[in-house]
């Protein structure tokens, strides 16, 4: 570990693990991988090394990179992510994606020694690689295959010792469902179909153990930055600096944002009574973690009733993962105590949607159990529960808004009663109609057992939509290709088989453009933050994200403008951005700090912040603009490996025509409105072509093409790239 | 169990409680390494207790004579410190403005009401206070029934305007007031649940009441309703700072949390 190798932030050592033969190896980090910094960084150097792109995903040659980088566990806030690099075996081109997760364990693997693991070959029987400091074996893992996660975690912190993190894959993992993750911790996952890559080398996950420690060059001044961050920058969740509930230090009040706690909001199952958030005032470090309570966000106050504490990730102050402990859920004999903050557990209605009753009236499928208007929440604590225990992974959201668009239209009767006669009475869709929590964990566990034509849903939007012809008007009942078609439920961005994730629906042109740029959903927080932070446009946003990247730069909500210079640099700032939180490993959700909760720095943030904790724990000078290098350097190589598998697996050699199509309904939707008007998100085909026009430009890259020049990627050091894409015609 | 961050009077209670009188698995009982920290506390205190039958130290050495130091200090003893100089007793201007900065601390603002209870010369006192640069932290907000004070280092200046408006109990100036303060500085619709939150804690009826009088006031005729399509929440916002069509879509648009999921 880096303590005893005398490194500063880098543990520097990688391991290799081989399934197939079994060995077990270790490389230097450095010098190879500093330029790539860490953790997505690395996993794409290897991948672009070692991996062809035309790789089969799931196949023996396959590989993925666990990683962490030089400012995970090195004291700086928020820095407990984990980055999981694989080949994606469900979005259009098969492409390199990214899992993150969460919880403790990317803090165990540093602590334990090590910035990355590349994982090869395949096991004959189920394993678990366990990492105990220099120790490190494949176990075998026979007796919890075809276990839950939940279940598979305890057996594995059990028999290790309780100060082993731990992290395995479901069923769907194991049954090679495209839409699987790994799960860590109480409900931190890592998705983009990692299950199923491990499922494919028969590994069930990883026990990790560290006893070391980070060296840091300069200790102080991380815990002064640290504490200068907590008490003038961070907010709450997503970094929203104003509370929804007016405080008296707080010039202002956000209607409806996730900086939930105040006075009288509470957690009502506190182990020791209940606990009273009260006020938490910029300027004060202690009160951070009270400013969440992202369970009243979600679904009103309704959640304090159930609310134990709020829980999250190592180094981590803001709290993001309530956990719950809700009775409701005894009565269905499923379990109570439940714990998520995104997707799994907030989206769960859209498996209830409305059904015909006897008289052909379509009437609603959900009811209230304890308290009125609690059916979101009690029904997401069974789902988001039964989801992670099967380790199925729901791309955004877009598994439940397939599965609802299928039903409503009759698609999905359709497809059922045509390929497999029986199956669908064989549905208990009584449960969905009563509004039973089973219902859920049923879909679940059809999905991650692959029972029936059902379990299709679980093959991901883009192989979904081939196989049941949602891709195309003309091959479905419906008439619609789901892709483009003007639907609540359709956040499809693109034809690549991803959502938005902070695109269109609140960034403008920015958010469009980044959300492009990837094989699966973006994950770019870094508008969606302080657009939704509860500060006032007029009087913080526009000022601040003017006064670092110009006039222009930056539409407030449902009025945006044409595309301008500053648009493209804000948009730029941050694609590559977030290159560099899944490298360092920072989390995106929380930084960068743009917006201050300090009314004495006028709410600006420091966007220099990244660059000073790398200073501080390097022991040398590290720059924005290094920074900016080092992240652009793994964009261009995101955007090489892109074009690279576009061709090698589509015959594609134009990712501007085949992979940054935006999908139809981000021009066509809110038809009672023109785009740029205010009231509407929509965005205009003309001032797209010339946003791609100005993006392209700015990344460098061909214009008709969208693929990156040679004089480009030899600026980043990137010469072998341009030599490959040569090689295939690509430039 | 703690309050964290600044108490509001009324909203917990504070117990304590000893380690041994935790419940359950969070019992300190459970815990041998309080076990061992308790007895370590107790040993050091009865050690430290005078044991009866032995003298006193300190009374026992006066009871020595006095000696020649053998090792006498190479530097005669430094003179004592001067007296501290006492500090000046504050004004009565001064002290006025501590107990508004105590009440401002705890999320309350002073009417001028309250502290010429007990003043006569009360205008004579505040002006003192406005002149004295010491105080230049103490800013007031005017209402229509008072005047009231606070200190802008632990109240912003937005929250003594709404707490004045929560105080004086016009719940039609309030809401208007803030409805238009979202339309322009956010710019939002406000949803009526916004009003049910502290410090406003006008519930469904109250807010029914409120909406009524402003309609049939001249003063809020620019203070309008519209309601999020997607589920039916009713919104408030101002014609004159925020078109209708703008305000449904913002309202909707929050309450599906497009995007921000």
């Amino acid at each position: 570990m880096s303590v005893k190798n005398g490194i500063n932030g880098w543990a520097g050592t990688i391991l290799r693990v081989n399934l197939t033969t079994g060995s077990i190896t270790k490389e230097d980090t450095l010098p190879k991988y500093r330029p790539y910094i860490g953790g997505m960084g690395i996993g794409y150097k290897v991948i672009w090394d070692e991996v062809p792109l035309d790789t089969d995903p799931l196949g023996p040659d396959a590989k993925c990179v666990f990683g962490v980088g030089p400012l995970t566990a090195s004291g700086v806030p928020c820095s407990g992510r984990m980055n999981i690099t694989l080949l994606s075996c469900w979005s259009l081109g098969y492409s390199i994606i990214d899992a993150h997760m969460g919880g403790h364990i990317a803090h165990a693997f540093k602590y334990a020694g090590y910035d990355a693991m590349i994982v090869e070959g395949q096991s004959d029987h189920p394993v678990y690689i366990k990492i105990e400091d220099e120790n490190v074996t494949i176990e075998d893992a026979s007796h919890i295959w075809g276990k839950g996660t939940f279940e598979a975690n305890a057996t594995l912190a059990k028999e290790n010792g309780p100060e082993f993190d731990v992290a395995t894959i479901g069923p769907a993992g194991e049954n090679l469902v495209p839409m699987s993750n790994i799960i860590t911790s109480f409900g931190n996952s890592g998705g983009g179909g990692i299950g199923a890559l491990l499922g494919s080398k028969k590994c069930k996950g990883i026990a990790v153990r560290g006893t070391g420690a980070v060296k840091i060059a300069r200790p102080m001044e991380v815990r002064l930055l640290s504490n200068y961050m907590i008490k003038d920058l961070v907010g709450g969740n997503n970094n929203h600096t104003v509370p929804c509930h007016a405080q008296s230090w707080s010039e202002y009040v956000a209607t409806k944002n996730r900086w939930q706690g105040a006075p009288g909001i509470t957690w009502d199952k506190a182990p020791h009574g209940q606990i009273d958030t009260g006020e938490q005032p910029s300027g004060v470090i202690n009160v951070a973690a009270l400013r969440c309570n992202k369970g009243v966000f979600d679904f009103g106050e309704v959640a304090e009733k159930y609310t134990v504490k709020q829980g999250g990730c190592s180094s981590c102050p803001v709290r993001c993962y309530t956990e719950y402990d809700m009775d409701p859920l005894a009565e269905y004999d499923l379990p109570t105590h439940v714990s998520n903050t995104c997707m799994p557990i907030i989206k769960m209605l859209e498996w209830y949607p409305n059904h015909l009753d006897a008289n052909g009236e379509s009437v609603p499928s959900t009811h209230d159990f304890a308290d009125e208007g609690d059916a979101k929440m009690i029904l997401g604590g069974a789902g988001s529960r039964a989801a992670d225990d099967y380790g199925v992974w729901c791309n955004y959201g877009n598994l439940y808004e397939d599965f609802n668009m299928a039903y409503t239209s009759g698609v999905l009767k359709d497809v059922i009663e045509r390929e497999n006669p029986g199956e669908w009475e064989k549905i208990p869709w009584a449960l969905m109609e009563s509004g039973d929590p089973r219902w859920v964990v049923d879909c679940y566990r059809r999905i991650a057992m692959r029972e029936g034509i059902f379990s299709d849903l679980g093959l991901g939007t883009y192989r979904l939509y081939q196989k049941w012809g949602m891709d195309d008007a003309s091959k479905n009942v419906a008439g619609k290709n789901f892709y483009d078609f003007v639907n609540g439920k359709n956040f499809n961005i693109g034809h690549n088989g991803f959502p938005r994730h902070h695109g269109p629906e609140n960034c403008w042109q920015a958010g469009t453009l980044y959300s492009m740029m990837y094989n699966r959903d973006c994950m770019i927080h870094h508008l969606i933050n302080f657009c939704s932070s509860g500060a006032p446009y007029n009087e913080i946003i526009k000022p601040v994200l003017e006064h670092f990247f110009g006039e222009g730069c930056t539409d407030p909500q449902k009025h945006y403008t044409p595309i301008n210079e500053n648009k493209i640099k804000l948009a730029k700032w941050a694609f590559i951005g977030k290159q560099w939180h899944d490298s360092a490993t920072l989390c995106n959700w929380m930084y960068p700090m743009t917006i201050a909760t300090s009314k004495k720095r006028q709410y600006i943030g420091d966007l220099d912040l990244d660059a000073k904790y790398m200073t501080a724990v390097l022991g040398e000078e590290y720059t924005r603009e290094d920074q900016e290098h080092d992240s652009e350097r793994i964009s261009q190589l995101l955007r090489v490996m892109t074009a690279v598998s576009f061709k090698l697996n589509l015959g594609s050699t134009n990712l501007r025509k085949d992979h940054d199509r935006v999908s139809d309904w981000v021009f066509d939707k809110e038809p009672d409105f023109k785009p740029f008007e205010e009231g509407t998100v929509k965005l205009d085909r003309e001032d797209w072509e010339k946003s791609l026009d100005m993006w392209y430009e700015a990344m460098g890259w061909n214009k008709e093409t969208g693929i990156p020049t040679r004089e480009t990627l030899e600026k980043f050091d990137l010469g072998d790239c341009a030599d490959k894409l040569e090689e295939l015609g690509l430039i | 169990m703690a309050l964290f961050g600044r108490r509001k009077p009324g909203f917990a209670k504070e117990v304590e409680l000893k380690p041994s009188e935790m419940p359950g698995e969070f019992s300190d009982a459970l815990d041998p390494a309080m076990h061992k920290a308790e007895e370590t506390a107790e040993a050091a205190a009865q050690s430290a207790a005078p044991q009866e039958g032995k003298p006193d130290l300190l009374d026992f050495l006066q009871t020595l004579p006095e000696v020649n130091d053998p090792f006498p200090p190479s530097e005669p003893d430094p003179a004592p410190a001067p007296e501290e100089e006492k500090k000046p007793e504050k004004t009565k201007a001064q002290l006025l403005a501590d107990f508004i900065r105590e009440r401002s601390a705890s999320g309350l603002i002073t009417p001028v009401a309250l502290i010429s209870k007990d003043e006569e010369e009360i205008d004579k006192l505040l002006e003192e206070m406005a002149a004295d640069p010491t105080c230049a932290d103490i800013f007031k907000v005017r209402g229509q029934k008072d005047t009231y004070y606070y200190c802008e280092e632990t109240m912003a200046h937005n929250y003594a305007k709404i707490a004045m408006l929560t105080t004086e109990k016009d719940d039609c100036r309030t809401v208007a007031e803030m409805v238009r303060f979202n339309c322009k500085a956010f710019p939002t619709p406000t949803p009526l649940y916004y009003f049910a939150r502290q410090p406003f804690f006008l519930d469904c009826e109250a807010m029914k009441a409120v909406i009524a009088q402003m309609k049939a006031s001249e003063e809020y005729k620019d203070i309008r309703e519209c309601t999020a399509a997607i589920n039916g929440e009713p919104y408030l916002f101002s014609i004159d700072l925020m078109s209708e069509k703008y305000a449904r879509a913002l309202a909707n648009g929050a309450e599906a949390q497009e995007g921000d999921e």
